[in-house]
């Protein structure tokens, strides 16, 4: 984790060891918050609730990696990288983990699982 | 407050580019800045205003302005990825209405394919710490991620982004300083590598060294130049996220807001602009942007770019260097776009020279569709 890592961050990044996919609201005009925030994006009201997430969402686009940023991925190239609408509208971005089920495009469901790297555990999204 | 004709540019002028292996980032700012400034007839101690942008260093002003011996006035390191120098642009134009000075210096430069200074892998400060873990190159991916979103959406392939590739490529090939000048076709385009699908290498900007200057004046002081000046109508500029997963909507670049506000200042309509420098990163920024400042409607990009209609002798003359897709692309190419305006503005575009050339419309975006800013220059 970052040095710059705040209590809002820690907190996150726990529910993540715990497998719980977390993002906020906003308590004063319910605007769904992610990533986490001390303040409000919407209003900066500082009353923001934590919400476990149905980790379900659906492909708002999709990108098929084959020069890995990092020495660490390489070897999971080629994967695919998504952004997706999630059902409590918010939006995430996770590389899909390998399996069976890779032909994804625009609209496809999917599911949030966790993953075990190197450094740390990590949210993935897998296909349903 | 309007910026419509409250300042010229002066002068325009690049360093040595392509690979250059044996300069420094000071140095190509340095010849630039001498060339640009040669061509407008100004001595170097009336520079009373330095905006540039840089990453090579913390504080790029001071370096700058300490190597080339100038204490301004008036100093600008807005940085917002590739378009800072669009916003320079405007910001030296308020400042010089404002009065707070009168010859402003807009520079960048980059020994970025030499040094090896460009690193696909992101930091994982701050923000970035709830995307970095997804493994998105940066930036293609985040341009890749775009294109999907344009393909599902509209039905646009990749033959009609290798469209915006060719035709940069045949303007090039008119253009002596470009960087890469062979032939290319369709099939090469779909057929090169792929980096992070739909975008494939020859849909990616060139990694060349390089650096460009250009010298922007008061009305008072445009009337004594070695050169007839270039007028800056309308400007406009927006910012709307920095991690693509923040980026509202795929489709909607800032392009949008910062488009309407220069037309809206300038007081000239689409169809009105001869020439057209859009910032192409990768050829789906083209696609979008001219969408987003309103060229075509969503969804009509592939068709705008279809046929020829964006290469030499096509109906539209747009990135008549070649741009930084085939011309140079030093990192950051915004710099560049104003130069080639402005020479296509004053006609001295030899082979490559637009006919009707009394307006241009520069778009330059930052980051990953992050920043825009919009600049609409006529002739003098």
């Amino acid at each position: 984790m970052s040095d710059e890592a705040t209590q809002v961050d820690a907190f996150w990044w726990k529910g993540v060891e715990e497998e719980r996919l977390l993002f906020q609201t906003c308590d004063a005009c319910d605007a769904v918050n992610f990533y986490p925030r001390i303040r409000c994006v919407k209003c900066m009201s500082p009353r923001l609730s934590w919400r476990e997430s149905t980790k379900q969402g659906t492909v708002y686009a999709c990108t098929f990696i084959h020069r890995a940023p990092t020495a660490d991925l390489a070897g999971e190239a080629p994967y695919f990288v998504v952004l997706a609408d999630m059902d409590d509208r918010f939006r995430f971005m996770a590389r899909l983990r390998k399996g069976p089920q890779q032909d994804i495009s625009v609209g496809s469901r999917l599911t949030v699982v966790f993953e075990e790297t190197k450094d740390k555990k990590i949210p993935c999204f897998e296909a349903v | 407050m309007s910026l419509y004709r409250s300042a010229a540019i002066a002068g325009v002028a690049e360093s040595r580019l392509g690979i250059v292996s044996d300069a420094t980032v000071l140095e190509l700012q340095a010849e630039a800045a001498e060339e640009a400034l040669a061509e407008a007839g100004i001595e170097k101690n009336e520079v009373d205003g330095l905006l540039c942008s840089g990453r090579w260093g913390r504080t790029p002003q001071l370096e700058v302005a300490e190597y080339l011996g100038i204490n301004p006035a008036y100093s600008d390191g807005t940085s917002v990825g590739g378009a800072s120098f669009e916003f320079h642009l405007g910001h030296a134009a308020a400042a010089i209405k404002a009065g707070l000075c009168e010859v402003a210096l807009i520079l960048y430069g980059s020994t970025q394919r030499s040094g090896k200074e460009r690193s696909l892998a992101a930091s994982q400060n701050l923000a970035l710490q709830y995307e970095s873990f997804a493994g998105l190159p940066n930036p293609v991916g985040a341009y890749a991620l775009a294109a999907s979103r344009h393909m599902a959406v509209h039905g646009t392939t990749r033959k009609d982004l290798a469209e915006v590739a060719v035709a940069a490529r045949k303007w090039a090939q008119l253009n002596p300083k470009a960087f890469k000048r062979d032939p290319l076709t369709i099939e090469d385009v779909l057929a090169a590598q792929p980096v992070a699908e739909p975008l494939h290498r020859l849909d990616c900007c060139l990694v060349t060294d390089g650096g460009g200057a250009v010298v922007v004046v008061s009305p008072e002081r445009a009337k004594r130049l070695a050169k007839r000046p270039v007028w800056l109508l309308g400007h406009g500029e927006s910012h709307s996220h920095m991690l693509i997963s923040q980026m509202p909507d795929l489709l909607s670049t800032p392009a949008r807001d910062a488009g309407e506000r220069a037309f809206a200042m300038a007081g000239v309509a689409r169809k009105d602009i001869d020439v057209l420098q859009i910032y192409d990163s990768f050829t789906i920024t083209v696609l979008l942007t001219l969408e987003s400042v309103g060229f075509c409607r969503p969804g009509e990009s592939a068709a705008y770019v279809s046929g020829g209609r964006i290469a030499p002798g096509g109906e539209v003359a747009l990135n008549t260097s070649g741009g930084g897709l085939s011309y140079c692309h030093p990192g950051m190419f915004g710099i560049f776009l104003i130069i080639e305006a402005v020479r296509q503005l004053r006609g001295e575009c030899g082979p490559r020279q637009v006919r009707k050339h009394d307006t241009a419309l520069i778009s330059g975006t930052g980051g990953v569709f992050c920043s825009n800013a919009t600049c609409i220059l006529a002739g003098d």
